[in-house]
């Protein structure tokens, strides 16, 4: 299988900036077991982070792996790729303290070097037609999948996001519906959610509730924004920049009020009536905020914490709970 | 001709205490007994094995009236920076100004250790969500929600981007909670580029010239906010007469450190050297009595090496000891079983650097943020710890994770292959709580057993060279 892949995990990674380069793009959200080198250490470590890494480094079609600092496991993680493996990595920072002008100029920085990076490991230097045509196409897949939404279940819509991010494609394998019979409108938040967990929604589904706003990771609250089609032309590297990390509310932005705004929107404008935050084990960022999240939120939040294990019996009755208080 | 250093208790120093004093003992307005403090809650030191000499009483006295002085300093009209996870560098712009004093509301990690259970901060912040998957610094959202440990700053500076996960989210927690803080970034370091300009940093490591420019620039609003605050405006003189001042006590640190690790003879408990350590990052509130402190401990130092006397004798193992431990107890029970420190690097080796003073300083302050050890990946880290095991003739290694911190679990055993793959030594992990009492049997047979091993290794090598 040719390595040809340039694998990653952070929304703030440009898929249109890796195509602009003539590289194949693949965010991952999966969760891969069997796999213990080259992070080998488990105390104390993200399962996600460890199984991200570690698959990664493993694939054949792996060409590189781009890491990000916006989790400090992960950047720990692009030490290992680094010291223990072959597979060139790049890692990315991505500024914590958004909301400051440094911390643009710092982000559009950290793409040019990663161009460099892309270039490096036998990219080709972008046209600037090519990045315009190129951030058009995904501009206008990602407004399809989103006018698509309401015709899918939480899952289906979760798949198509999750093959979106994998391979730059909208494959949507549903039966179109005109609208789906919605039962107890749930928001749901956290981390990157691994594909192994889609089952989640089937388990809330089962329980009479339906996902309507996936806020993790991997759902749209990390999509980012239109861009300023006014500007492409002049300015495409910019309005990339600014539609990624202008418009992505992080966790771990400091203050990180961002992401409280978004959620409390999000659960207004789709009249949410419980909220589920996931969140892997040793996840501090995540874990810190559950409290405040309890506080600052109109509706219930059940917590569940991943440790790397598909959900279990416990996790399915808390689920079940959680729906039965809300009925 | 001096008095031998003995390690000796609490109960014992209030007794040596009366005999230094009818001696004629000359204390700053610090000093006195060291029992007080144990009166008033730090009950950890009754437990404690302290060095006996004049200027360790004064380094405990001056440790643990901090608080005095930093009300002290409120009443006197000066303004209180609470200083975050950068540890050592925005303090040395604080102090440059005359009208700002800094301290570390991270300083709080030790208190459910000093205080024993006594403080309650650490079920305070199980009560704000922060529970013991976090590391003990959580201690520092029970220590702002109660004001009760330090006076509440009048402005929060926290660094952020390349740092650990469980002080971002503990410091974003204590946001959350309504203390205000002001962010500044510190990206990850990197090596340079080719085709970027290669900036040299403190300590021989190298950055491109792209990111000093940008902490430099984030170094710029730090002096903006102060100025701010103050209402007077920080000078880049002011700053460089900081720098100035900063440098000597770190050189003073230095001569110690380097005193104490390569004497044949151990002249200072880890304990004490611990604690002089860590006046390096904020100078425990006061710049210009920590340099008198510093010096004072100094002086003893070289008196009791040139006297060749000591603690332990020279067989005792020289062990190079890798971050702070949680409990401080711990450090007198390498020495009980048999071990003295050579070398150490607590996760502030950047506070220990010369700052460069032949450029302007922002970007020397620039420069020194970016050696942090906690920006930088764990092969910069392993490097400069391997160059200091050669230095100080180091014979085992002791890495001592902190509990829950983002960065241990995984760069540990970076740091530990890098040591192998270089020297022959025995390497132990350890996991230190806050309050260690419950695993001290298993702590002490995993550091008992490092040291034998490394007395068994020098029996065979000695038994080799008698042969040949």
């Amino acid at each position: 299988m040719p390595k040809n892949k340039v694998i990653y995990s952070s929304p703030f990674v440009p898929a249109e900036w890796i195509v602009a380069h003539g590289l194949l793009p693949s965010r991952r959200s999966c969760m891969g077991h069997g796999c213990d080198a080259p992070v080998h250490v488990m105390a104390g470590v993200c399962p996600y982070m460890r199984s991200f890494i570690n698959r990664a480094a493993e694939d054949s079609d792996t060409l590189a792996i781009i890491c990000a600092t916006s989790c400090d496991q992960m950047r720990r993680g692009f030490d290992f790729v680094n010291l223990k493996t072959k597979v060139p990595c790049f890692l990315m920072n991505i500024p914590s303290s958004s909301q400051t002008p440094g911390a643009y100029t710092l982000y559009k920085h950290e793409l040019e070097r990663l161009g460099e990076f892309l270039i490096s490991i036998g990219g080709l230097k972008p046209e600037p037609e090519t990045l315009i045509s190129i951030m058009l196409d995904y501009d206008r897949k990602r407004r399809e999948l989103l006018s698509n939404q309401d015709t899918m279940t939480a899952g289906e819509f979760a798949q198509a996001l999750d093959r979106f991010h994998d391979t730059g494609q909208i494959e949507m394998d549903h039966k179109k519906q005109e609208s789906i019979s919605r039962n107890i409108p749930l928001g749901i938040i956290g981390g990157p959610l691994a594909k192994e967990y889609f089952d989640i929604f089937d388990i809330l589904a089962d329980n009479e509730g339906e996902v309507v706003v996936n806020g993790t990771e991997t759902g749209v609250r990390t999509l980012p924004s239109c861009f300023d089609l006014r500007r492409l032309s002049d300015e495409a590297l910019q309005v990339l920049a600014e539609s990624y990390f202008g418009a992505i509310p992080g966790i771990f932005e400091r203050p990180n009020n961002r992401v409280f705004l978004w959620v409390r929107e999000a659960v207004k404008n789709h009249g949410v009536r419980g909220m589920i935050l996931v969140r892997y084990l040793w996840c501090d960022k995540w874990h810190s905020e559950v409290q405040r999240l309890r506080e600052w939120l109109p509706v219930p939040l059940l917590d569940i914490e991943l440790d790397g294990n598909p959900l279990d019996g416990r996790a399915t009755n808390r689920i079940q709970s959680f729906m039965e208080m809300l009925q | 001709m001096i008095e031998l250093p003995l390690q000796i208790s609490l109960e014992q120093w209030d007794r040596r205490y009366e005999r230094l004093k009818a001696d004629g003992l000359k204390e700053p307005w610090h000093g006195g007994q060291l029992s007080r403090h144990a009166h008033n809650g730090d009950t950890r030191l009754e437990r404690l094995l302290f060095d006996n000499s004049a200027a360790s009483l004064n380094l405990w006295n001056f440790l643990l009236t901090e608080n005095v002085r930093l009300e002290k300093a409120r009443q006197e009209g000066k303004k209180l920076i609470g200083v975050m996870k950068d540890l050592g560098t925005v303090p040395v712009m604080v102090y440059s100004h005359p009208d700002c004093v800094a301290f570390y509301p991270d300083g709080a990690w030790w208190i459910p250790c000093i205080m024993e259970s006594n403080s309650g901060l650490l079920e305070i912040a199980d009560s704000f969500g922060i529970d013991d998957s976090f590391c003990p610094v959580r201690a520092m959202v029970g220590a702002f929600a109660t004001g009760a440990h330090f006076p509440l700053p009048d402005l929060s500076i926290c660094s952020v981007g390349a740092t650990c996960d469980d002080f971002s989210a503990i410091a974003q927690r204590i946001n959350g909670l309504g203390f205000p803080i002001f962010w500044w970034e510190i990206p990850h370091r990197r090596p340079p580029e080719p085709g970027e300009t290669s900036i040299e940093l403190p300590g021989g490591l190298h950055a491109s010239f792209s990111q000093v420019a940008f902490v430099k620039s984030e170094m710029a609003r730090i002096k903006y906010m102060i100025t701010e605050l103050s209402e007077i405006e920080l000078t880049n003189q002011m700053l460089a007469s900081g720098i100035m001042k900063a440098n000597q006590i770190r050189a003073c640190l230095n001569d110690l450190r380097q005193t104490v690790f390569t004497a044949r003879i151990a002249p200072l408990p880890a304990l004490e050297l611990l604690i002089a350590e860590m006046m390096a990052i904020h100078y425990c509130s006061d710049r210009d009595e920590v340099l008198g402190v510093l010096w004072g401990l100094l002086e003893m130092v070289k008196r009791r090496v040139a006297e060749e006397v000591g603690y332990f004798g020279p067989e005792a193992v020289r062990v190079f000891w890798i971050n702070p431990v949680a409990d401080i107890k711990v450090m007198n029970v390498l020495e009980k079983c048999g071990g003295r420190i050579c070398g150490t690097e607590y996760l502030f080796t950047h506070a220990l650097d010369h700052i460069p003073t032949n450029i302007v300083p922002l970007e020397a302050l620039a420069r020194m943020a970016l050696v942090d050890p906690m920006v930088g990946p764990a092969s910069d880290r392993a490097w400069r710890i391997c160059d200091d095991i050669q230095r100080f003739g180091a014979e085992a290694v002791l890495i001592s994770k902190i509990p829950g911190a983002s960065h241990c679990a995984l760069e540990s055993s970076l740091i530990a292959d890098e040591i192998r793959s270089r020297f022959n030594v025995p390497i132990v992990e350890i996991e230190v709580s806050s309050l260690s009492d419950a695993s001290q049997s298993s702590l002490e047979a995993r550091l008992c057993a490092l040291v034998e091993t490394v007395k068994e290794q020098k029996k065979r090598n000695d038994v080799c060279f008698s042969r040949a």
